[in-house]
């Protein structure tokens, strides 16, 4: 069966984060409170790249199950990492754990456990700052993603497929990203194709959708090309997604239209949920 | 019922941690210093559903806090269980600990956590890579182990996932037993397992159904006879163990895939160890999996001292004469059922557990009458013990290993003999015989190291085969891939028949110029270009599928790049609607053909350990032969150093010599075990 094969030192899994930074990424995002939609990204990804590295934090230290390149694309495209990763593309996980660009501190009223709050300080790693500038080269930032899977399954041929993680906001200035995208999931190791989900936080409105499995409710052509360029959920995914409550069909596909703030982190966390790591 | 409540994250623990003066009721954890990486963020070890951090508390207490990342069912209640069945214990191996319902406050909600006092102690693995030459370290952990099982089993309890991950050791060499959580306990029954334990140390019957005292044979049986091994040849880790595997000797595949099994079964000191893991791996059911017993096998001890049984046999012909022609006769010593020969047990149980388990097996379907079985059973239980309890049979074994020795041994002198291989290399001219160095020592030595070096050269071939297949299948699988895709463009291209296409700027007169080399429809053509420049003019160039050049005449620049637009479009709305992926059942074909060429490797490379095997231990053999002769021939003196011999004839002769000795060995030791064919199960019912 595909999307079985074992996570280890031995046998490590890649993540490949393809990341929106175009100027309308300066837009709000409505949820909990009103954010840049830049900034929503920005800390997801952070978040994301943290819980990665405790997830995968042994004894001696972070192992390296998981290798990640996260490409931003806007005025530039390429590595999307600040401070020491800074123009790195594929990095091991403990690289990661051991170079974040700073500590940012912030200070916020949490509840007491008792019926009141009390301002606490804390701490969390930083690797991505929030960027908003420039067209919407997507088809450049998709080839550089195939590049890497490529490269990827090129060196590790047995291993859990490439998952790229596209988060975007809007529509392609250089072309019609179709043809890379298939480029992308016909990629092969052992296990399987490689696998490419998308977020689309768009402007136009219309109701948000979780990991549909049609786009009949999509409300306009690019959204529905987004859902056509998704992969359908692997079988574990789909459990975990169900375990969120999350309700999932036959043809579930790793796509989320207009998400707030909490189902972006929920994009990313079933989109690169594992199986059990040894 | 309520639908549980999601847990905080990683994260969201390590964010909590970062206010301990808030976010612990426990009077010890509140307001204590959380252990942090060098960037200053608390320091988590996580396991699939829980990180632990590392706590000092005010009293200046060292602790582990354990913070779960999943639900787990009546969490409270079998922790509660575990800690009543281990407090009767009260042995070293435990881990003291306290689960607290309401332990941490997570973004203004309580979760539990598990406080432990903390241990400074070496995960199983870095501990044996360093402790690997320390055998009498290996077998102290190895005493530890089984006593550990043993407590387990009389408290009627079971830890249900004993895997490296869980064993640590102490700053004092002390095994200890880490994470409760899926633990065993009769009063447990009616809540069932909470998790299927480690991949590498389970069987593969084992199921979430499956929670009673018997959790533990098989990764008990798999984690004794690995540290029994490694006491035995520390060597098998480098062989066994590629770094970063999440195994000790044997994990899942290598049952699978049989790769290490058959290298080991070269080597017949380990027959009785190997004998009980075969029969853990292939019990019908996991209630035929033996209980763990390791009276079974010879004792960490016995290993240790090389008694029990003779660990190596080739270390044997020094006090042994058969590899010696002129040696005195060997004495076959009759055997009765009553002569006790020491308090070594080399015992068969297990091997014989698994040849009756597996009838039985079979019979119950057929018959279809547990009693039968059962009676079986019964019989076996009580037979089994007295039966494995008699001396002999640990003798008997010995002579099979004498017996496979010798045989092996006599192989390799047929095989020298035959080919008079060891002669070039063996003794090369002067090298090999140093002024006053043993000849006999350093001519094996040299050959020692030819060998070595030989097989470390095919080794090397054989695992770089089978890396290179890696990328092969992969190759393979994105070949079949465009293939198909390709077959599927050819299929859409093929109804386009130039003539009749819309093709502005191709005459009639060119579209059969085309047709005379073959070049019908769209399917034929593989790309067009502008040709070499013939003269002044332009002439279009078009190479079809097959990969064969045509200049079509009269086909100009305007031509090429309306006749290469037009074919370019059609390729890519074909392509468009082209497989992504292959059919499985392709896919399936190239992974079993990969299949099969791995096994093979595999064989080849089991086989290649094997002859390794053999041969070095013939050349020690024949080194220790020498050597005995040389202090028969007189005091020590050496060999005369003058007239330097015909190199090809005493090669010959050695060879010839050594064979008549094995040969007369193999007798011998056939004659031994011929002595103890009277003892078997069915005859000791009977007595």
């Amino acid at each position: 069966m595909p999307y079985t094969a074992e996570i280890s030192r031995a046998n490590p899994a890649c993540f490949v984060f393809v990341v929106d930074q175009s100027t309308s990424m300066e837009d709000q995002i409505g949820g909990e409170f009103v954010q840049r939609k830049s900034q929503v990204v920005s800390d997801a990804m952070n978040r994301l790249l943290y819980e990665l590295t405790l997830k995968c934090a042994k004894e001696e230290g972070v192992r390296d199950y998981f290798h990640v390149a996260v490409i931003g694309y806007g005025a530039t495209v390429g590595s999307a990492f600040a401070g020491p990763l800074a123009g790195r593309d594929m990095v091991p996980l403990s690289e990661i754990a051991s170079s974040p660009a700073r500590l940012e501190e912030r200070t916020k009223k949490t509840p007491d456990g008792a019926g009141g709050l009390v301002e606490q300080t804390v701490k969390f790693p930083v690797w991505l700052d929030p960027v908003s500038d420039g067209g919407t080269p997507m088809n450049q930032a998709l080839s550089k993603a195939r590049h890497l899977v490529e490269q990827w399954v090129e060196q590790h041929p047995s291993s859990f497929p490439p998952v790229v993680l596209h988060l975007t906001d809007g529509e392609s200035t250089d072309g019609d990203p179709t043809e890379v995208t298939r480029g992308i999931m016909s990629l092969l190791s052992t296990d399987g194709n490689a696998l490419l989900f998308n977020l689309h936080v768009s402007g136009a409105g219309g109701t948000p959708a979780t990991f549909p499995d049609n786009d009949t409710q999509l409300p306009d052509s690019f959204s529905k090309m987004l859902f056509g360029i998704s992969s359908p959920l692997p079988e574990h995914m789909k459990n975990y997604a169900r375990a969120q409550g999350l309700s999932t069909g036959e043809g579930t596909r790793g796509f989320v239209y207009n998400a707030d703030v909490s189902s972006i982190v929920q994009f990313l966390d079933i989109g690169t949920r594992a199986s059990d790591l040894r | 019922m309520a639908s549980p409540k999601k847990y905080p994250s990683s994260s969201d623990y390590a964010e909590a941690l970062q206010n301990t003066g808030s976010c612990f009721r426990d009077k010890d954890l509140r307001g204590g210093d959380v252990q942090t990486t060098p960037l200053g963020m608390p320091r988590a070890i996580s396991g699939n559903f829980a990180s632990v951090f590392s706590v000092v508390g005010g009293n200046g207490k060292r602790y582990a806090v354990k913070c779960f990342t999943r639900h787990v069912p009546d969490q409270q209640v079998r922790y509660e269980a575990v800690s009543a069945g281990l407090a009767d214990l009260n042995t070293s191996w435990q881990i003291g600990f306290d689960y607290q319902q309401s332990g941490i406050l997570v973004r203004g909600s309580w979760y539990p956590i598990l406080k432990m006092e903390w241990i400074e102690a070496s995960g199983l693995i870095p501990w044996l890579e360093r402790n690997l030459e320390q055998s009498g370290a290996i077998a102290d952990l190895a005493l530890d182990f089984a006593d550990m099982v043993n407590d387990l089993q009389d408290a009627g309890l079971a830890h249900g996932d004993l895997q490296h991950g869980n064993l640590i050791v102490d700053r004092a060499g002390r095994l200890r037993l880490i994470d409760y959580d899926g633990m065993f306990s009769k009063s447990l029954i009616e809540h069932g397992a909470a998790e299927m334990g480690h991949i590498n140390y389970q069987s593969p019957l084992r199921t979430m159904n499956d929670y009673d005292d018997k959790l533990d044979d098989f990764s008990a049986w798999l984690i004794y006879v690995s540290l029994l091994l490694l006491i035995e040849d520390p060597g098998l880790w480098t062989e066994f163990h590629a770094e970063g595997e999440e195994k000790l000797l044997f994990g899942r595949e290598d049952f699978e895939d049989r790769q290490v099994l058959s290298a080991l079964a070269g080597m017949p000191q380990f027959s009785t160890a190997l004998a009980a893991l075969e029969t853990c791996w292939s019990a019908r059911a996991l209630s035929f999996v033996p209980e763990f017993e390791p009276a079974g096998l010879p004792s960490p001890d016995e290993i240790l001292t090389g008694g029990g049984y003779d660990p190596l046999p080739s270390a044997r012909t020094v006090q042994d004469p058969p590899a010696i022609p002129t040696g005195r006769p060997q004495q076959v010593r009759p055997v009765t059922f009553s002569g006790g020969l020491g308090s070594s047990r080399l015992c068969l149980a297990l091997a014989v557990l698994g040849l009756l388990a597996m009838p039985v097996a079979v019979l119950l379907p057929v018959v279809g009458i547990p009693v039968v079985a059962l009676s079986l059973l019964a019989a076996v239980a009580i037979a089994v013990p007295a039966y494995r309890a008699q001396p002999e049979l640990a003798d008997r074994q010995r002579a099979a290993y004498a017996l496979q020795s010798a045989r092996e041994e006599r192989f390799a002198a047929a095989e020298r003999l035959r080919t008079g291989r060891p002669s070039p290399h063996r003794a090369p001219p002067a090298a090999a015989t140093p002024a006053g160095g043993t000849p006999g020592a350093s001519r094996e030595q040299i050959e020692i190291e030819r060998v070595t070096a030989q097989a470390q050269e095919e080794k090397a071939q054989v695992t770089q085969a089978l890396a290179e297949l890696q990328q092969t299948e992969a190759g393979r699988l994105r070949e079949a891939l465009e293939a198909v895709q390709e077959a599927h463009v050819v299929q859409q291209l093929k109804p386009l028949v130039i003539t009749r296409s819309i093709l502005w700027g191709i005459h009639p007169r060119i579209t059969r110029h085309m047709a005379q080399v073959g070049i019908v429809t769209a399917a034929d053509i593989g790309s067009v270009t502008v040709g070499p420049a013939a003269g002044k003019r332009k002439v279009g160039l078009i190479v079809d599928r097959r990969g064969q050049r045509y200049l079509i005449d009269g086909l100009d620049g305007a031509g090429v790049q309306a006749l290469k637009a037009w074919h370019r479009g059609e390729v890519n709305k074909a392509m468009k609607t082209a497989p992504s992926t292959l059919p499985p059942e392709d896919v399936e074909a190239i992974r079993k053909a990969a299949e099969q060429e791995r096994q093979q490797l595999k064989a080849q490379q089991a086989q290649l350990l094997r002859r390794i095997s053999i041969e070095t231990r013939a050349i020690k053999k024949r080194q220790q032969a020498e050597q005995l002769r040389m202090r028969h021939a007189g005091g020590g003196a050496r060999r005369p150093p003058a007239p330097p011999r015909q190199p090809e004839k005493t090669a010959r002769q050695i060879a010839q010599e050594e064979l008549e000795a094995a040969e007369q060995a193999e007798r011998r030791a056939a004659q031994v075990l011929d002595s103890y064919s009277g003892i078997r199960l069915d005859r000791f019912l009977l007595r």
